[in-house]
């Protein structure tokens, strides 16, 4: 099965949109299957029209681990708060509560948005008053599209961390609803930090989705920084390419200058927002853009 | 990348599977891969276990290649190492045969000439 | 600018105080956050003090937004363990005990590190018994400046590969802290998602713009920040952007449960597109009301 992962870095160029229509025209010729890594906002699936009532089997899952203060132990000597490197531990002074050395010298409150699991302070705990323990932070489920392929996704739940980790176990989840699929696609979140990172390491081929704008170019390099750094072969796609001539041509200039494939070049439209709004995947509504993602399909299968 | 090896160089061999079973193809992934075969080829003996380090969020490859290392592996038979844990297995010493097809039976005998 | 109250016209915000922060989000990409930001700050600049910080560390975009060149302030370092091989036993302790798979221990040989992998914990120094590892550090960023018109740009940016934007943000935090008494106004401008780093950009906001779409996605992904927004106790408000494509019912729906107002509305207009695609900020009559209603 080759694994190909849609990235851009900037966020809103279109890669759900774009992973939909390109999904519906690979599954044509090849046998599909998808993953929505963008597990903070998860909206594949509602690019195709797909209501949350109809996702299935929800497992929860837990990627995390968080420090659980045992407070009857504790003796207030702020090692915790002392060594936390990320900031998770506060301190609350002058709280008094029940401790058998009857401190009233403050207890720790954990930030746990901040918190990576690291367990230097269930180390450090000279009362032994601190367990890591799992966390419930997110939960895997799947649709299947009308299309005869189905989508993996998550939700990480409000204000939970540990995103890249989740990003795994869609795309295990994924790998478990394959079955005979040939081709996975990968819809990546926006930015570069460790869920796109997750989406992109053991990939067979990256697609970079970008547009004539300067942030789009911008970050469209930085995303390329991260599939270099794991040597995936790739390609562009640019999407809203007659906005700005000006914008298009740097593109080009880059793309030529690295020797990158530009595979597709979308242009812009009303009817992809008409689509958006209307929860249908673009490529059903033109006759044009359903040509164009065909083309595009047939030099990634 | 094929590498010629002798019988006698290898001892433990630490093969990427997509099965529990000696009859279960390769997995063409080190580091992602399903399953874990490990096989003492002195005793003719295979333990295959789940790979558990696929839920780490990253370095997957790494924990995957420490677990080689500790089970004394000196050489690994795959289809392809990631960078990460290229690196690891090249600093603890450890051969690695990539670009590895068949059942894990089909390369143990392939490459070590040892039927199990 | 004499230091102590600046009164404008009933700024119900900075009543007795300058150096408001104000927090720009959304959750979902693309849903116009650098653009608001940016236009924002634009429009305060006229006639306060403002200072934008581009807290997206990934892709920032605010000094291309704006047009303005950025000057390398310095780097954001992290910390990363170092091995004193001679009191090295190789017992494997900081291997076992590391959590990321940074540290790899092989038989009869030294620790391997991966520098990539760590986010500088500490466990490995902590666990120790031969008290043999100390510190060093690794750059994962760099903090720029630049200056346009009224507005001090501060940002941020992650070295690519490097998986904590975090750091990069708590740096920014700092010299905002460091810095702040100089503003009237402290825009930030977060990534994309709900991540620790959107968190750590948001946490000492007093006030938060969250910039939505009236599209499907648009307002399941305001869902989803609103409740982000509850759990971290912010005051917030809602941001209108492309406001004319879809339906506004369900984003007014979600505002109305929560109580928020929506601030502003900014159309998905073909001029603001163009300009927006050649790098300037959108000067909206939308961003105009905006102001007026965080100074009323």
């Amino acid at each position: 099965m080759k694994t190909i992962t849609i990235l851009s870095g900037k966020g809103g160029v279109g890669k759900s949109t774009i992973v939909a229509s390109l999904a519906i025209a690979i599954s044509r010729y090849k046998r599909v299957v998808a993953a929505d890594c963008d597990v903070d906002a998860s909206n594949l699936a509602l690019v195709f029209g797909v209501r949350e009532r109809d996702y299935k089997e929800w497992r929860k899952i837990t990627t995390n681990q968080r420090p659980v203060f045992d407070l009857s132990k504790c003796d207030s000597c702020r090692k915790c708060f002392d060594n936390c490197y990320f900031e998770a531990i506060g301190w609350e002074d002058g709280i008094s509560h029940k401790t058998a050395h009857n401190a009233s010298r403050g207890r720790p409150k954990l930030l746990g948005y901040s918190c990576e699991g690291c367990g230097v302070c269930e180390l450090v705990c000279p009362q032994k008053a601190i367990k890591l323990k799992d966390v419930m932070n997110a939960r895997i489920g799947y649709v299947k599209t009308g299309y005869g392929f189905k989508i993996a996704l998550a939700q990480l739940e409000a204000g939970e961390t540990g995103s890249g980790k989740v990003v795994t176990e869609v795309r295990k989840r994924a790998e478990e609803l394959a079955g005979d699929a040939e081709i996975m696609l990968l819809d990546s979140a926006a930015g570069i930090s460790c869920p796109v990172i997750a989406s992109v390491t053991g990939s067979d081929y990256c697609v970079l989705v970008t547009e004539p704008t300067p942030s789009g170019l911008s970050d469209m390099k930085k995303a390329l920084e991260v599939v270099k750094h794991f040597n995936i072969p790739h390609g562009i796609i640019i999407n809203k390419h007659d906005i700005n001539k000006e914008g298009r041509e740097q593109i080009d200039d880059f793309a030529k200058s690295k020797g990158i494939k530009i595979i597709g070049r979308l242009p812009y439209d009303k009817i992809f927002i008409e689509a958006l709004v209307n929860m249908t995947p673009v490529i059903e509504k033109s006759d044009k853009l359903d040509a164009l993602f065909t083309r595009i399909a047939g030099q990634l299968i | 990348m094929e590498q010629t090896m002798t019988k006698n160089q290898s001892k433990i061999v630490c093969v990427s599977s997509t099965g529990p079973d000696l009859g279960d193809r390769v997995d063409p992934r080190f580091g992602r891969c399903q399953y874990i075969a490990i096989i003492d080829l002195d005793a003719a003996s295979a333990k295959i276990t789940v790979n558990a380090n696929l839920s780490k969020g990253g370095g997957v490859g790494i924990a995957t290649a420490q677990f080689a290392v500790n089970e004394g592996a000196d050489t690994v038979v795959t289809g392809q190492v990631g960078p990460k844990a290229e690196q690891v297995l090249q600093t603890a010493g450890v051969r690695i045969i990539a670009g590895a097809t068949g059942t894990v039976r089909d390369v143990i005998d392939r490459y070590f000439n040892k039927k199990m | 600018m004499a230091a102590g109250i600046k009164r404008e016209g009933g700024m119900k915000m900075a009543k007795n105080k300058r150096n408001v922060l104000i927090g720009v989000t959304g959750g979902k990409g693309g849903t116009g956050k650098s653009t608001v930001a940016t236009a924002l700050a634009y429009g305060l600049a006229r006639k306060n003090k403002v200072l934008l910080v581009d807290a997206d560390v990934g892709c920032p975009d605010d000094h291309l937004l704006l047009g303005i060149g950025r000057k390398f302030s310095r780097k954001v370092n992290q910390r990363i363990p170092v091995w004193d091989f001679s009191r090295c036993k190789r017992c494997g302790s900081c291997a076992a005990v590391c959590r990321v798979n940074a540290i790899v221990s092989i038989r009869k040989k030294d620790p391997m590190f991966i520098a990539s992998q760590c986010n500088g914990c500490g466990a490995c120094a902590l666990k120790c018994p031969e008290a043999a590892i100390g510190w060093g550090e690794k750059e994962i960023g760099k903090i720029y400046t630049g200056r346009k018109r009224n507005i001090d740009l501060l940002s941020g940016e992650l070295m690519s590969g490097e998986p904590i934007a975090e750091i990069v943000v708590s740096a920014l935090n700092g010299i905002i802290e460091e810095r702040k008494n100089r503003y009237d106004y402290i825009i930030i401008d977060t990534a994309a998602g709900l991540h620790c780093d959107v968190i750590a950009a948001l946490k000492k906001c007093e006030f938060v713009l969250a910039v939505a779409e009236p599209t499907p996605l648009g307002g399941h992904d305001l869902g989803l920040i609103l409740k982000l927004f509850d759990k971290m106790e912010l005051a917030a408000g809602i941001v209108l952007n492309k406001a004319d494509v879809g339906d506004k019912k369900a984003i007014e729906k979600l505002a109305g449960k929560r109580r928020l107002d929506i601030l502003a509305e900014i159309p998905y207009a073909g001029e603001i597109i163009r300009e927006y695609s050649r790098g300037k900020p959108i000067k909206h009559p939308g961003i105009n009301k905006l102001i007026e209603r965080l100074q009323a």
